[in-house]
């Protein structure tokens, strides 16, 4: 991961014009281009995540594929914007089948202890508790009392206290659901830039935008 | 909108479609925002439905082992788990560990190296290689014990938000030895007595342990509850027990610190009342 990550720095560093020219691609707005850089990010994790043999791999691909592209828009590649994304998924689909030819000797070789880590030691339980609770008290008022009651119950009351809830809020069932379910993914990226923040001060994760892009 | 957690998007994030069906949705998610809007909404009803208990046996098992094999998606059911807990929301139980069957890697090596170009003694090395190889295939791996207790997950219910949650299966191969260390349990005298002794070996990610009651374990719901000397709840299973024999139940060696513990043996009521029925004192000594 180490030389990857050296790779990738060396890489930008090498076509920083090229990088400036994707992200002018995906928006002439810079916040609008982050937003869509991670959003792409995502899909592609999403991407990897769907072959076993590369999805604990995910980040790392999903940063490889992104790499290969802005390296050819620095040769002089020229895409409209509504073409990014299905030129950016037949890179992922290359650097996949590169991914399932390397490993298919590996594969019998590789020692999974890294995967044997249990699920509450990915992220630290004293730490994930205390960020838990500050993220919980960022959320607006209407925001903390819809996860509040969605927790609150027991699960057959939860079916009644939805009903009851999504009249309240003026909201259908599903819908609320829905906002539950939303509510909660940005409760998980404020728990988890917590979480990174407090162990780690500095340093860009996979999928951030690279901070020297960011001024 | 909510997703059907047997519709597609859910085989896909179980990885239980076809590879043209997910090119189809791959093609789709970088075509259609509304579309990836879904497939991230189905993520969240996964975790949901599997936390509930609510996933098929099948679901259950593509979850495990392949849902999970992302680090993304492990931390994103960790902090789900962490809410539930913060809000008193029991976890279904999800103690099966799905394995993934392991050809010997011995095989592979041989095969490799029969067809790696080396001077001299190429042939020779091939040869033997590939007998070893041979030999080392036709020897098969043995798979781990496995628990004769079959898992039923409980309904959700709210729960002291203190109680401990379950960790959920690391996503990993079975072990080339031949199988989680048991032992066996007897009834204590007294709660709190110290019962058997026994020390937990380094490297291992479960202890079997073997409750050998003194009255009849009849078919039905029980529960076993791991506590400490202080009374402490550490870890809880439920599980759906069909035959008339010893209980067993598998316990991560990463809770069996040195020290006293005791199992707690319940059968739960159709009502999920639970009857404490024996308990069954051990000590672990220094590994």
């Amino acid at each position: 991961m180490l030389s990857h990550a050296f790779r990738r720095v060396v890489l930008l560093s090498a076509s920083a014009d090229a990088l400036h020219r994707f992200l002018g691609l995906l928006d002439p707005d810079p916040e609008r281009a982050g937003a869509i850089y991670r959003r792409l990010h995502l899909k592609l994790q999403f991407f990897f995540e769907g072959h076993f043999r590369t999805a604990h791999h995910a980040p790392e691909l999903a940063d490889e594929s992104i790499d290969r592209m802005i390296g050819k828009l620095g040769s002089e590649l020229d895409l409209a914007p509504r073409e990014i994304q299905t030129y950016l998924l037949g890179i992922a689909r290359f650097v996949l089948k590169e991914q399932q030819r390397k490993r298919r000797f590996e594969t019998l070789d590789f020692e999974p202890m890294d995967l044997q880590v249990p699920i509450d030691e990915l992220l630290d339980g004293d730490l994930r508790r205390d960020c838990l609770d500050r993220c919980l008290a960022q959320l607006p008022a209407e925001e903390q009392r819809i996860i509040v009651d969605y927790y609150a119950y027991e699960k057959r009351e939860k079916i009644e206290a939805h009903r009851g809830t999504a009249t309240n809020w003026g909201h259908s069932g599903g819908a609320l659901r829905v906002k539950v379910f939303r509510i909660r993914r940005s409760l998980e990226k404020c728990i988890r830039k917590c979480c990174e923040t407090r162990r780690r001060p500095t340093g860009t994760g996979p999928g951030e935008m690279p901070k020297r892009m960011e001024a | 909108m909510t997703t059907n957690k047997n519709g597609p998007l859910t085989d896909y994030l179980l990885g239980r479609l076809s590879d043209n069906e997910i090119q189809e949705v791959e093609d789709r998610i970088f075509a259609d925002e509304a579309f990836f809007d879904e497939v991230e909404t189905a993520e969240d009803e996964v975790i949901e439905s599997y936390l509930n208990g609510e996933l098929t046996r099948e679901q259950k098992a593509g979850f495990e082992q392949n849902f999970l094999a992302s680090n993304r998606r492990r931390k994103r059911v960790e902090i789900a788990m962490a809410l539930r807990k913060r809000f008193g929301v029991e976890v279904a139980s999800s103690r099966a560990v799905a394995s993934i069957p392991r050809r010997s890697a011995r095989f592979w090596d041989a095969i490799r190296l029969a067809f790696s170009p080396r001077p001299l003694l190429a042939g020779a090395a091939a040869l033997i290689a590939a007998l070893v190889g041979w030999l080392a295939y036709r020897t098969p791996i043995p798979k781990p014990a496995i628990t004769s207790a079959r898992v039923s997950p409980p309904q959700a219910k709210a729960v002291n938000p203190d109680a401990p949650v379950p960790a959920l299966p690391p996503v990993t191969e079975p072990p080339r030895a031949a199988s989680i260390p048991a032992f066996v349990l007897l009834p204590s005298l007294t709660r709190g007595s110290a019962g058997r002794e026994f020390s937990v070996p380094a490297g291992v990610a479960e202890i079997q342990l073997r409750l050998r009651s003194s009255i009849d374990i009849t078919p039905g719901e029980y529960s076993v509850s791991l506590k400490t000397e202080e009374d402490r709840e550490l870890w809880r299973k439920d599980m759906h027990y069909s035959r008339a024999s010893e209980v067993r139940v598998n316990v991560p060696a990463r809770l069996l610190l040195p020290g006293r513990y005791s199992l707690t043996l319940s059968a739960v009521s159709e009502a999920g009342i639970r009857e404490e029925l024996q308990d069954f004192g051990f000590e672990v000594k220094r590994r």
